[in-house]
């Protein structure tokens, strides 16, 4: 009874206080949608990630340099370590990767079944940075003839030994090739399942000081080796904000790079177990043109690397790399560089 | 919406259901179909995944040519619960590895993949792998190129295998749909109850208050204008609920003004009515005073004119019969002494005759002369003639005072047959034939009449009315002879203790039965216009009835006759005013006068 009473007295009382703020009691739903609004907006997924698929060589440092200086912080750039260059395409076809830091022929490869492969950035070109690596007793490339060979299949290592052995005047019938991707060639080497090897970046270091003896190398096909940058067409319009920052990182640690070399080499050095020394000796092989060149090379009614590009494919035409032809001219893709 | 027709009470908590039960029902299903693309990307994230590691792997493995390797590789996929099958083709679509395996051999056609050679072709050609949905959604396959070993000779693997995973849906869909259905039914309850809450609100807030205005409204139109809305708070409804008691205080204000009003109208209309009908019946009451008063008035005026008709016949016959009377009484009484002398003259003649026989031709001569024998008889003849003609005179005159007594205001008992006599007397000339008409017989049945307290002057008057009528009826009997000889019967008799009766008929042509009830209606006459003034009989009977107290009644046969019956009590002292003062008293000084 009295706790029905005591409830009775609590409602009356209730009631004349509800009607006493009967007029704040309206603004109450308003104020509670506003906050469900706030959290609603607050609670937005991330921005999709721009992962980015990066192999070691030494002209890719530079975004890595980017990242360890700070330009992509708040971005959804994502550096990825991929341990050869196959598997950044495989990574690339199979749509796990948005961008990818590819040579040119591999990008031409992958134009042949992908139609969204679209070159915004000429990051360098290899001249005496890709090598190939032979035992001492290997004097010459002719003296391969018969010999097992170190390829990184599918990728760019076929390009460079493929060029070699036509210096050469040899065919790739006349070698035992073994497809090795980077990651397999020191070992391989080292344990003698290979008697030479197409390689460069630390692999190449490392091979060497075993006392590997180079016999040839990218400076004898100059310009055919161009590093750059691939990213996704979809990409570049939904993210365009960020594939901007990936681009402009790059230049900017390129500069950094040349005004601060050791302290550019301290940073990013240990990723691959080399020195910094060793890497700035990397850095000798490749030359990496600038925000101007890559415009000239990229932008306008003729871009200069089309020559470059067009002289590749027919190449790799004739070398049995590419399934089908492809026309570079709809994978240069200069927005990106023409914005800096 | 225009009009909502459903009553708060039923549309409220139905709507409330059927809003609940929707709801409920997009909940599950939302739910489910939501968990099963869940489970569906999972899968497919997962084999995409899956799909991605091993087909790498095995590219390794078989790039180093190491096929055991590559078969544990493929058993260790067993792990997953939900991959039913994995399956490792060639560049020829023959199965290489499969964690089945019996499937070793096979050419695609003949396993699970068989209808996706298809898709194994595009995926060789781009070299990227493909994950698909089955078309039941209830089994997941992905589809990924393995590049094999190179023939010698190539830089780049032309043999490219495909992995081919198959999982299933169908356990992760069902323990799915159970999650979510048991999310629903929780969402459901909870549903449920925020439903009855928001019900009772309703119930509280709406639905009763205003099934109470409802309710007041009903009865308010009904007629009990004392209800009022008794409807707390401040929202809308208690809004109403004010302006309705309002509304209703007015009514009812208004409504009793009205209806006091209206009685008032009401009495007013009927005061009115009333003073209406009032005045109408007065005025009515004035219109037939008025009506029977210009009667009267006509009646009296024509009574009047004959009256005065009257009175100046009498007053001449009056004034005729005095002056004859003293002549005729004179010559009368000296007729009677002239025939005694005659007689006696005669007599001394005769005596003279016999005693004095002597022959004197002087004598003889004359007696031959004058003719004595013939003289005396005749000269009696003619005296007794004179005798009764002066007689004659002397009834005439007699009759004519009689008669011209008509107005006299006093209440005299005379003598009935008197009356009668003296107006047959004044009519005499009328009842007389000649070469045209018959003359009519006047048959007197006279009974014992006592004397009668009456108005004799007035009585006459009814004689002589009824007299002339029965002449003029008789006309038409008087020219045609072949008809009964025209008679006219007056018999008086005695009625009754104090009652005499007077019955003057004649056989004249008799009045028509549709004219008998108007004839003692004043100016009614069946004469051409001129002739008559149709007053005759109306006064008669005004006479009798009104003056005498009497009865006057009416027999006729049309054919035979007709028969006026007059009434009149015999003793009886009128105590009537007599309305014409004037000639009463000059009737009254003419009475003086003859007499």
């Amino acid at each position: 009874m009295k706790f029905w009473s005591s409830l009775q007295e609590n409602r009356s009382f209730w009631s004349k206080w509800c009607w006493k703020v009967r007029k704040q009691i309206v603004i109450l739903p308003f104020a509670l949608l506003f906050s469900l609004s706030l959290l609603t907006s607050c609670n937005t997924a991330p921005a999709s990630p721009l992962r980015v698929a990066i192999n070691p060589w030494p002209g890719y440092e530079t975004l890595y340099l980017a990242r360890s200086l700070g330009h992509y912080e708040n971005t959804p750039i994502e550096l990825i370590d991929f341990p050869s260059a196959a598997e950044e395409m495989r990574a690339y076809r199979n749509g796990n990767v948005e961008a990818m830091a590819s040579t040119l022929d591999q990008a031409l490869t992958l134009a042949t079944t992908q139609s969204d492969v679209r070159i915004v950035t000429i990051m360098d070109f290899s001249e005496g940075g890709d090598v190939i690596l032979a035992k001492p007793e290997i004097l010459n490339l002719k003296a391969l003839k018969g010999k097992r060979v170190g390829v990184e299949a599918n990728a760019l290592g076929a390009y460079t030994i493929s060029r070699a052995l036509e210096l050469a005047d040899l065919t790739p019938n006349d070698i035992e090739v073994v497809p090795l991707g980077l990651s397999e060639h020191e070992r391989a080497f080292k344990d003698g399942e290979i008697d030479a090897v197409v390689t460069f970046g630390a692999a190449r270091t490392r091979i060497s000081e075993t006392g590997a003896k180079q016999i040839f190398d990218s400076s004898q096909i100059p310009g055919e080796i161009v590093d750059t940058l691939v990213v996704r067409q979809s990409v570049l319009e939904t993210q365009s904000e960020a594939s901007q920052a990936l681009v402009k990182g790059h230049f900017e640690a390129r500069e950094y790079l040349k005004k601060h070399p050791q302290e550019s080499a301290e940073r990013v050095a240990p990723r691959t177990q080399i020195t910094p020394e060793q890497f700035l000796e990397s850095f000798e092989g490749l030359r990496s043109p600038d925000i101007q060149e890559n415009q000239t090379l990229l932008g306008g009614e003729n871009p200069l690397l089309l020559k470059t590009a067009r002289r590749l494919v027919a190449i790799m035409m004739d070398n049995d790399l590419l399934s089908k032809p492809v026309d570079p001219a709809n994978l240069l893709d200069d927005r990106l560089v023409k914005a800096l | 919406m225009k009009q909502f027709p459903f009553s708060l009470k039923f549309s409220i908590p139905t709507i409330l259901l059927i809003f609940g039960t929707v709801l409920v029902g997009a909940i599950v299903q939302r739910e489910t179909v939501q968990s099963f693309r869940r489970v569906e990307k999972d899968v497919s994230d997962n084999a995409r995944f899956a799909g991605d590691r091993l087909s790498g792997m095995l590219e390794y493995l078989y790039r180093r040519g190491d096929v055991e390797q590559a078969e544990v590789a493929i058993s260790k996929m067993r792990n997953d619960v939900n991959l039913r099958l994995s399956v490792l083709y060639d560049e020829k679509n023959r199965v290489l590895l499969a964690t089945r395996y019996e499937l070793r051999d096979r050419a695609l056609q003949n396993t699970p993949a068989a209808n996706r050679e298809l898709t194994f072709t595009q995926v060789r050609e781009t070299l990227s792998g493909q994950i698909l949905l089955s078309e039941d959604k209830r089994k997941i396959w992905a589809i990924y190129p393995v590049p094999l070993k190179m023939v010698p000779g190539e830089l780049r693997p032309s043999r490219i295998g495909t992995l081919w995973l198959e999982y299933d849906l169908s356990l992760l869909k069902q323990r799915a749909l159970k999650d979510a259905l048991q999310r629903s039914l929780s969402a459901a309850v909870g549903l449920g109850i925020f439903c009855i809450a928001i019900w009772f609100f309703f119930e509280k807030t709406l639905t009763r208050r205003a099934a109470k205005l409802v309710a007041a409204s009903h009865n308010f139109a009904k007629g009990e204008l004392s209800i009022r809305a008794k409807i707390g708070g401040s929202d809308e409804l208690a809004q109403i609920a004010k302006a309705f008691n309002q509304m209703a205080k007015r009514i009812q204000a208004d409504t009793e003004t009205l209806q006091a009003s209206e009685i008032a109208l009401k009495q007013a209309n009927e005061t009115l009515e009333n003073r209406v009908r009032e005045r109408t019946a007065s005025l009515k009451e004035q219109k037939e005073k008025l009506e029977q008063t210009l009667q009267e008035l006509q009646q009296a005026q024509a009574q009047l004119v004959q009256q005065e008709k009257m009175s100046s016949l009498g007053q001449l016959v009056a004034g005729i019969a005095h002056e004859i009377n003293n002549p005729v009484n004179f010559i009368h009484g000296n007729i009677t002494h002239t025939i005694e002398y005659a007689e006696d003259l005669l007599k001394l003649i005769e005596l003279y005759r016999y005693h004095c026989r002597k022959y004197v031709p002087e004598i003889e001569s004359k007696i031959e002369e004058i003719d004595l024998d013939f003289l005396s008889q005749d000269l009696s003849k003619i005296l007794t003639s004179m005798k009764v003609g002066t007689e004659r005179i002397r009834n005439i005159v007699l009759s004519l005072r009689t008669f011209s007594r008509m107005d006299e205001s006093e209440f005299k008992t005379v003598d009935l047959h008197a009356g009668i006599d003296s107006t047959l007397l004044i009519l005499q000339h009328r009842f007389r034939g000649n070469n045209k008409l018959r003359a009519i017989e006047i048959v007197k049945e006279y009974g014992m009449l006592p004397l009668v307290d009456c108005f004799a002057g007035q009585l006459n008057q009814v004689f002589m009315n009824i007299l002339a009528n029965g002449i003029e009826a008789l006309e038409e009997s008087r020219i045609n002879p072949e008809t009964d000889s025209p008679q006219i019967r007056i018999r008086t008799s005695v009625i009754d203790k104090g009652w005499v009766e007077i019955a003057i008929a004649d056989n004249g042509m008799g009045i028509p039965e549709s004219v008998q009830p108007q004839i003692f209606n004043p100016f009614f006459t069946t004469k051409p216009i001129g002739k008559g003034t149709g007053m005759g009989l109306a006064i008669a009977y005004q006479i009798v009835t009104e003056r005498h107290s009497g009865k006057l009644r009416c027999c006729s046969t049309p054919g035979k006759g007709t028969e006026l019956i007059i009434q009149i009590q015999i003793g009886k002292k009128s105590s009537k005013i007599e309305p014409f003062k004037s000639s009463t008293r000059m009737a009254k000084s003419w009475d003086d006068k003859l007499n």
